[in-house]
């Protein structure tokens, strides 16, 4: 359950985005520097708009005792917003955003890095046990064995 | 000797020049390196441009607008080269011009040809040979102290145990570090297919030898399994031509970068001294050496050589234009294997690259892979399928990303192409930006190769099948495949000049004093990387111009 923020936090968007980003990617420990140039990066991407509505729709939600649940329910079913919802996940995940998300018919994914910083920081690779392509931080040989950071609870 | 203004001069400062330039320099001579890129941006800068490059293509660490504006490096098929539109298939391989060349973005392997692929036509001559496919004028083991020597100037990592006696291809010294260890993923597969048997050829899963350090060797770190070596090593831990540049300027040879080489003049008595070249600025200069040495692969020096009109008595220059026919093929196992670590591939099968059958099809190598499915878009396309399609978010997100991709398999082929003259480097009406002509390339896989690719086709799935892996991909299209970045050929060896471009020196037949270095000379290719072979006869043919000089080769380093 992601940590409670204060009421006078809540007011400001930017806010709102990290505490739904944190529903969204699983990840209570989100960096603040990095979501503020996520959010950023959003609002000057195709994806502004509809990012607007959805973070609306999360404020009457966000105090929910079953606060995941309402988000998948209130706004991922919404097919209008969903490709909104991967994008802000793809950016905590990747750092890309890809302008032709949820395009229809379906495009070849045209990738938007950001920052090195950002790369390095992407959260998939720490979801598959694994490190950002380019920087292990690991020891020669390590690939031999299980990872390190395996995630909890897998066999 | 002295009056020409170097003794050698060397175009081309990619691993086989620069092994080259290296030798001589160390023997005394005195060496120019002429290179058309250079060696910016540096390695930190394209660390930083990967991570952020859209497309993590072979080029894109290296984009540098100058340099690409004069002399591009091809990134795609159709970029650079002039090739015959569709239905005609395509030559995929690119290479990079910059000072250490291709061997930045080398994976690093460094198998050696068997012992059979010097002699494709005294061992499997027949109907269903390509006409093309001859011997090599030298043996395995004329070149069996060159491949030591050349393990030992880039540090290669490998097992003796499981490579000595390969098909008949003895090892006379042990691989000068231990080997780079095999992945989970390898070992987890062995388990399951080793001793297994395959239409007659047992499987067997060996550690592949790279030129990649295991400890710390000639001053440079171990691998730290930072997987991309493709197209960039981090921190060097993997070999590329810049370390023996610096030895070769270390030793005294002189480098000229961004200088690119536009024609070599033949003297009345057919030797070759003079070498024009231009700047960015497009201003010309020349340069004389007694000896001269190409060394720009297999795209490059043809081009050169028929821009210079030389060298091409036999007809041969630019022909039979080779790579290996690489395919992907995907599997999930049955359980967690952990890819997305480590070098992109650690292990592989030799078992399939020599027998009868070549008197009919190609041979193959299979590589076993650690990047899991990254060249279907993963995890980007997971990430995106789970949260559009199955609506996960959260931890439940994270679970299915984690148990999917975490069972990605790729298996890879490299499959032998029979050399075919028509498969050929030409001159291309198309310019570049310095007015020169662009490499115009044809290139049809023969029908030997593509029995081979699918061979290893149903190798691949039958490997799939023994280990339980299940939503396999291995493609639908027979003539699909992709470039291995092997480019060979286009300027023979042979012991006739009729037929071939340089002998068994790698000397130009028609000039003397003439030298081609690099993967151009290969007559034939077997399905081993190129890389290992290549140095070695740069190092072979470095001796034999130093006797040709006069000058005398000091001994090695613990030679």
């Amino acid at each position: 359950m992601p940590e409670a923020l204060s009421s006078s936090a809540r007011t400001s968007v930017f806010d709102d985005f990290l505490a739904l980003s944190r529903i969204l990617t699983g990840f209570d420990n989100l960096d603040a520097d990095l979501g503020r140039q996520y959010l950023d990066r959003l609002n000057s991407s195709p994806f502004n708009p509809l990012l607007s509505q959805i973070l609306k729709r999360f404020q009457g939600l966000r105090d929910k005792p079953d606060v995941v649940g309402e988000v998948k329910k209130q706004i991922l079913a919404d097919d209008s917003v969903r490709p909104t919802v991967c994008q802000i996940i793809l950016l905590w995940y990747t750092s890309t955003v890809q302008d032709n998300l949820g395009m229809n018919p379906p495009a070849s994914p045209v990738m938007r890095f950001g920052t090195q910083e950002e790369y390095f920081s992407g959260l998939a690779w720490t979801i598959i046990g694994a490190h950002p392509p380019g920087l292990s931080g690991g020891y020669f040989g390590h690939w031999r064995y299980r990872p390190d950071n395996e995630p909890k609870g897998s066999k | 000797m002295n009056a020409r203004d170097f003794d050698v001069v060397v175009i081309g400062a990619g691993v086989a020049g620069a092994m080259v330039a290296y030798r001589l320099a160390k023997s005394g001579a005195r060496v120019l390196m002429l290179e058309a890129g250079s060696r910016n941006p540096s390695r930190a800068q394209m660390v930083g441009a990967y991570a952020i490059a859209a497309a993590k293509t072979p080029h894109s660490p290296y984009v540098q607008a100058e340099t690409d504006a004069k002399v591009p490096s091809p990134d795609s098929p159709t970029d650079y080269y002039e090739q015959p539109p569709a239905p005609h298939l395509l030559y995929k391989s690119t290479y990079e011009r910059r000072t250490g060349g291709s061997t930045w973005h080398w994976l690093g392997h460094t198998p050696r040809l068997l012992r059979n692929d010097f002699l494709m036509r005294s061992q499997y001559d027949g109907p269903n040979l390509p006409a093309a496919m001859v011997d090599w004028p030298i043996g395995y083991d004329d070149l069996e102290p060159w491949y030591c020597e050349a393990e030992r100037e880039m540090g290669v990592a490998g097992s003796q145990a499981e490579w000595d006696g390969l098909f008949g291809s003895q090892r006379s010294k042990p691989f000068p570090m231990s080997m780079i260890w095999p992945s989970y993923s390898d070992l987890w597969i062995s388990d399951r297919i080793n001793g297994e048997v395959f239409e007659g050829a047992e499987y067997r899963v060996r550690s592949t030898p790279s030129a990649r350090n295991s400890e710390i060797y000639d001053g440079r770190p171990p691998c730290a399994g930072n997987s991309i070596c493709v197209p960039l090593c981090p921190i060097g831990a993997k070999y590329d031509g810049s370390v023996h540049v610096a030895k070769a300027k270390a030793e005294g040879a002189s480098l000229w970068e961004q200088c690119v080489v536009t024609k070599l003049d033949k003297d009345a008595d057919g030797s070759v001294h003079t070498v024009h070249f231009l700047t960015y600025a497009g201003v010309p200069q020349s340069v004389t050496a007694e000896i001269v040495v190409v060394a720009a692969h297999a795209i490059e020096t043809p081009r050169l050589l028929l821009m210079s009109e030389i060298a091409n008595s036999s007809g041969q220059v630019g022909r039979n234009l080779m790579d290996h026919l690489s395919k992907s093929t995907f599997g999930l196992a049955p359980e967690k294997l952990f890819p997305f670590r480590g070098p992109p591939s650690t292990s592989g099968i030799e078992s399939f690259r020599d027998g009868d059958f070549r008197k009919d099809r190609a041979g193959f190598r299979i590589s076993l892979n650690n990047d899991g499915w990254s060249r279907k878009n993963a995890p980007y396309a997971e990430i995106i399928d789970f949260v559009t399609n199955k609506q996960l978010i959260g931890a439940e997100l994270q679970s299915a990303v984690f148990e999917r991709v975490a069972r990605q398999i790729r298996l890879s082929c490299s499959v032998e192409v029979a050399p075919d003259p028509d498969n050929r480097v030409e001159l291309s009406t198309m310019k570049d930006a310095l007015g020169l002509p662009r490499p115009k390339i044809t290139f049809t896989p023969p029908d030997y190769s593509f029995k081979g690719l699918a061979q290893a086709t149903k190798t691949m799935a039958d490997m799939f099948r023994l280990v339980g892996a299940t939503d396999l991909d291995l493609g639908t299209d027979p003539t699909a495949y992709d470039g291995a970045g092997h480019i060979m050929g286009t300027c023979r060896m042979g012991g006739d000049s009729k037929l071939s471009v340089v002998d068994a020196q790698c000397r130009a037949h028609d000039h003397k004093n003439l030298f081609l270095a690099g993967a151009s000379v290969f007559p034939t290719v077997g399905s081993p990387n190129p890389t290992l072979t290549l140095a070695a006869l740069a190092l072979r043919t470095a001796e034999d111009i130093a006797i040709q000089l006069g000058v005398k080769t000091k001994p090695q380093r613990n030679a």
